[in-house]
């Protein structure tokens, strides 16, 4: 009864898209505000830079992979930049500018960190090493803005089926024509991004930064609170749209779905992360584990969202 | 957390390392949760396409297989009725589901339980059933050519009381596998006539078109049975009546090699319809030279049987000027329509032996070679002609007679010498010709002025001995070598260096001396 | 416990990211549908018309059956699916295909331009041009499209156009026994498709999703 057509390969993609653009964002935002400066040793705006490339170009070489003739017969792909207006060659594009100027991001935050790399720059491109920071910003900002289109344009994406498939173009509020999915993309992207590159990888490197970097849980609650005012939103309206959108909300809701969403998602994803960041805020400390606990649930929470996306996308009905 | 002499990009891996797990956790996690959740009933069903799966049930299993069928079906009989194609499964009727006609109980594998309640061919036990699908069928389809009483024999089936005449009589096996694309609907006639010839029924089926309509609109010309020659199946045909005598190719060619379906329109007989002229001559009467029976082969017998035409064509392309005229040669009837240029197809020039001798002073052709005349014609077509149209057929050779070399004085009698077996015999052209004739067309030569004859006409012996130079009274050219040796002049000009001397004297010696 | 600058520092510099993220977010969909490629096509009509009548159709699946073995299917795809409603006797069908819409959402999504709307109204896709992305099976309401997985190219319902062009019905009209499959040229005012599409009695199915069906109309 749901679309058949888009698969496992689709979802690891975006979960992957979305991360890698989260991820540099966090970055990137560390490294605009200035807050990457604290430390000379900053592993979130690291882990989030060096990581965003390869992971979106692995996304990238996945989405290939799900191609049919494209696969078999790769130079077809060249034809996938030529129609302004589909926004999977908008995407295309987005990607192809994104991932070199995102490993160029990376390899900048590495020149700090790793001497031997930093000794293969100064070896064949020593004019870089002049003013790391400057340019490092000014990748940062570059990055940035493109991976707000990674993050978005797959919302964009899912949303231009329109009434193909109802629940994925359900608007943020009835009265507003601007289609949900673009936006809660864009939240869930950060989200996921901040919880692996901060809860999860700098607090394994360095188990204090928590206590330090307290702004986080502030983030942390604002962004899990949006995700979930949206999530409800949409599950609202499609379920007052009727059809196909109210059968997909069922399935969400009350259905085969229904498990993976309130446990893998609201559980695991949204409500045990907003009372463990709620309760470092209110109670002043930190606990460790709980910590990495809600980390994880979040970026797991980020691929089981977009699983429920797209395996409870049901075909309008005829 | 880590141990602090690792390096720094090791966070890194460990991001890269989480991502994996989270993937590979979700992988495992997402069937566990489907599995566990619960179903959405009773919410309403979305329409679902066909209705295969809750109504086919094990039944395939079995019925696909031949050798399940084997074990259980006993003999090889019953293997045979009972085993089904998968492939035809896949028709129209097949994909409904096995229950849907044969009844019976689905979804079960042992064969006592899934056997109760079987309905064996349903179009034969319950025909009726049919139309519990078929349910709009219109009294008659418009589309048929068939005045079939669809709706006569609905009703009556409907009713039982239809002398147990079945769908699939006429429509043959509609098992499963029926192609509708190919409509291969079986209809034999004689189904129809089981009942309506014998029993005398509502019709009586004496007439074609009391149930035919069509398709062809010929029944103002022909009727049914003058091709149709079954009817136990139409598609037999055997040609009756054509307007036109088929011959050739045409008497074994398709109908619809030539005409148009349904209607046997679209020709109009006229040959251009199907052949294209291949030749620029004539017009596009092909009848004028060709027959239906073989095309080459009518040309070909056509020109063998045309008369040559005794003058030449060259200069006489207008033969309608002369032989469509009335009281000029007469020319078959079924040469009516050719034209100019279709002449030359058929009938070849073959002149007419030219005139040997002067035309002037012997106009009167007829004085010589008319009735019983000295060199009387003896070919028929001379009949009744006169002497003005001798000169219609009958050119100038061009070639002049010889002149005599010699006097006259003492040499009245020609053939002394002249005739055949003499010195100089005269040529077979004329045999049977005596002295007085020779006159007529040979005359005395004169000498050749020195102007035509530079070369000393009294050179040694040539002296009024023309022939010595020029032996077989051939003007044309001259021959030295009757006196003078080739092979000793040869010798003695090659001496001096000078080659290929033959035929050549005169360049160097144009008075017959030596330079 | 930190400087109470650097969270104010922090702060703006998230809300005001944030607040691109999102008018980028705002943009981006609305720029999809200034720049979604126009109708590429003068008319939005076309010479041909497939009209289904619903109130004929018994759901025998013989205009599907026909369209497999046309194009050579595997049993578990087609170009045409029959949708049922209501149950026993007082079931309804719904064959749906193909609409050949004159505003195509396939030809729209597809990022090679592979599917694309001819002058005669007729939807075709360009196999040479597709990738397989599967863009368009996702982006058609009416779930007319397929894919072949053998070749990984997306199909669909082309009208037999070879057919038509001869001037014979394409395979599922012919084949369809009960005649509730007729084809003509709406171009045509005398022929039957044209009057039923005049009179109204035919008409495109979900019209309100916008996509402006030119070939198929239905008589439900």
């Amino acid at each position: 009864m749901t679309q058949t057509a888009w698969g496992w390969l689709v979802i690891i993609y975006l979960f992957l898209g979305g991360l890698g653009a989260g991820a540099l964002l966090t970055a990137a935002l560390l490294e605009v505000s200035g807050w990457r400066y604290k430390r000379d040793y900053c592993p979130t705006a690291l882990t989030g830079a060096v990581i965003s490339g390869p992971i979106v170009g692995l996304g990238s070489l996945l989405l290939i992979l799900d191609l049919g003739a494209g696969k078999t017969e790769p130079w077809r792909i060249v034809y996938l930049f030529t129609n302004f207006g589909s926004v999977m060659t908008w995407g295309i594009w987005i990607l192809t500018l994104f991932i070199p100027v995102a490993l160029f991001y990376g390899l900048l935050e590495l020149i700090e960190v790793e001497p031997f790399i930093k000794g293969i720059v100064w070896a064949r491109f020593p004019r870089l090493l002049r003013n790391v920071p400057l340019y490092r910003r000014r990748t940062a900002i570059a990055s940035g803005i493109l991976a707000v289109g990674v993050a978005v344009y797959t919302g964009v994406l899912i949303s231009a089926v329109g009434p193909a498939v109802p629940l994925w173009s359900q608007p943020v509020l009835p009265f507003l024509p601007i289609p949900m999915m673009p936006l809660l993309f864009l939240i869930s992207a950060i989200s996921t991004g901040m919880a692996l590159t901060f809860d999860l990888v700098a607090t394994i490197a360095i188990p204090e930064i928590q206590q330090q970097m307290r702004i986080m849980d502030l983030a942390h609650i604002v962004l899990i609170g949006v995700e979930n005012v949206l999530i409800g939103l949409l599950l609202l309206s499609a379920l007052n749209a009727g059809g196909a959108a109210a059968e997909s909300a069922r399935m969400i809701m009350y259905g085969p779905l229904s498990i993976l969403f309130w446990v893998g998602v609201v559980l695991v994803g949204l409500i045990y992360p907003f009372v463990v960041h709620a309760y470092a805020i209110g109670a002043g400390r930190h606990s460790l584990w709980s910590g990495i606990g809600s980390g994880a649930g979040i970026l797991i929470a980020g691929l089981f969202l977009r699983y429920l996306i797209v395996f409870a996308g049901i075909p309008a009905q005829l | 957390m880590l141990p602090s002499h690792w390096p720094k990009w090791v966070v890194i891996l460990l991001a890269f390392g989480l991502i994996v797990v989270a993937i590979v956790v979700a992988a495992l996690s997402v069937p566990l949760t489907r599995a566990l959740a619960p179903d959405l009933t009773p919410a309403p069903e979305l329409p679902e396409i066909n209705y295969a799966e809750p109504l086919s049930g094990e039944c395939e299993l079995c019925h696909t297989d031949e050798q399940i069928l084997q074990a259980s079906a006993g003999s090889q009989e019953n293997v045979d009725a009972y085993y089904i194609e998968a492939a035809s499964l896949e028709g129209p009727h097949g994909s409904l589901g096995c229950i849907t006609c044969h009844e019976g109980t689905g979804n079960e594998a042992d064969k006592e339980i899934a056997h109760q309640g079987l309905i064996d061919d349903l179009s034969e036990t319950h025909p009726e059933d049919c139309l519990l699908c078929h349910r709009n069928l219109p009294d008659q389809l418009p589309e048929d050519n068939l005045r079939t009483p669809h709706g006569l024999i609905r009703d009556a089936v409907w009713a039982g009381s239809a002398c147990g005449v079945l769908c699939s009589d006429c429509h043959g096996q509609v098992g499963h596998g029926f192609d509708p694309v190919t409509g291969e609907i079986i209809c034999s006639m004689k189904v129809c006539l089981d009942c309506h010839q014998e029993r005398n029924l509502e019709a009586r089926l004496s007439d074609c078109n009391t149930c035919h309509v069509g398709p062809h609109d010929l029944s103002a010309v022909m009727s049914c049975k003058d091709c149709h020659v079954s009817s136990d199946t139409w598609r037999e045909t055997q040609l009756g009546v054509h307007p036109v005598e088929l011959v050739g190719y045409h008497a074994d060619a398709n109908c619809f090699e030539c005409h148009r379906w349904p209607n046997f329109k679209g020709l109009d007989y006229v040959c251009s319809d199907c052949h294209k002229r291949p030749h620029e001559i004539g017009n596009d009467d092909c009848a004028l030279c060709h027959t239906p029976e073989g095309w080459a082969a009518s040309a070909d017998a056509l020109v063998a049987g045309a008369t040559a035409f005794p003058h030449p064509a060259i200069g006489r392309e207008e033969c309608r000027s002369c032989h469509w005229v009335e009281d000029q040669e007469a020319i078959p009837e079924d040469h009516k329509g050719r034209t100019n240029d279709t002449c030359l197809v058929c009938h070849q020039a073959a002149p007419a032996p030219a005139i040997m001798h002067l035309v002037e002073g012997h106009e009167a052709c007829l004085n010589c070679h008319g009735e019983g005349q000295v060199a009387e014609f003896t070919v028929d077509i001379h009949q009744g002609r006169d002497d003005a149209s001798c000169r219609t057929c009958h050119e100038l050779a061009g070639v002049a007679p010889r002149p005599i070399l010699h006097s006259l004085d003492g040499r009245a009698d020609c053939l002394m010498c002249h005739a055949a077996g003499g010195v100089k015999p005269n040529p077979e052209s004329h045999e049977g010709w005596d002295n007085d004739l020779c006159l007529l067309c040979h005359q005395a030569s004169e000498q050749p002025t020195q102007a035509e004859h530079p070369f000393p006409k009294d050179h040694n012996a040539a002296a009024s001995n023309c022939i010595l130079c020029h032996p077989d009274n051939d003007y044309s050219t001259y021959h030295c070598e009757t006196c003078h040796a080739l092979a000793g002049m040869t010798q003695v000009h090659e001496a001096r260096g000078i080659k290929e001397i033959e035929k050549r004297c005169v360049l160097c010696h144009p008075q017959g001396k030596k330079p | 416990m930190h400087k109470q600058f650097s969270r104010r520092e922090f702060l703006r510099a998230a809300l005001g990211s944030g607040t691109a993220a999102v008018l980028g977010s705002v943009g981006l969909s609305a720029g999809r549908f200034a720049l979604a490629a126009p109708d590429r096509t003068e008319s939005a009509s076309s010479p041909y018309a497939l009209i289904i009548d619903t109130t004929k159709c018994v759901g025998c699946g013989a205009c599907r059956t026909a369209c497999n073995l046309r194009n050579e299917l595997p049993e578990d795809t087609s170009y045409i699916h029959i949708l049922s409603y209501g149950e026993g006797t007082d079931r309804s069908f719904l064959p749906v295909q193909c609409q050949h819409c004159a505003k195509p959402p396939c030809a729209s999504v597809c990022p090679t331009r592979a599917t694309y709307r001819r002058e005669d109204g007729v939807v075709m896709i360009n196999e040479k041009l597709c990738v397989g992305c599967k863009y368009c099976e996702v982006a058609c309401p009416y779930q007319a499209r397929t894919f072949d997985e053998d070749r990984g190219v997306a199909d669909k319902c082309w009208l037999c156009l070879d057919w038509v062009q001869d001037g014979r019905d394409p395979a599922c009209v012919a084949a369809c026994v009960l005649g509730a499959r007729l084809f003509g040229r709406q171009d045509d005012p005398t022929s039957e498709v044209a009057q039923l599409i005049a009179s109204g009695r035919a008409k495109p199915l979900h019209p309100e999703f916008g996509t402006h069906p030119s070939v198929l109309h239905y008589i439900l």
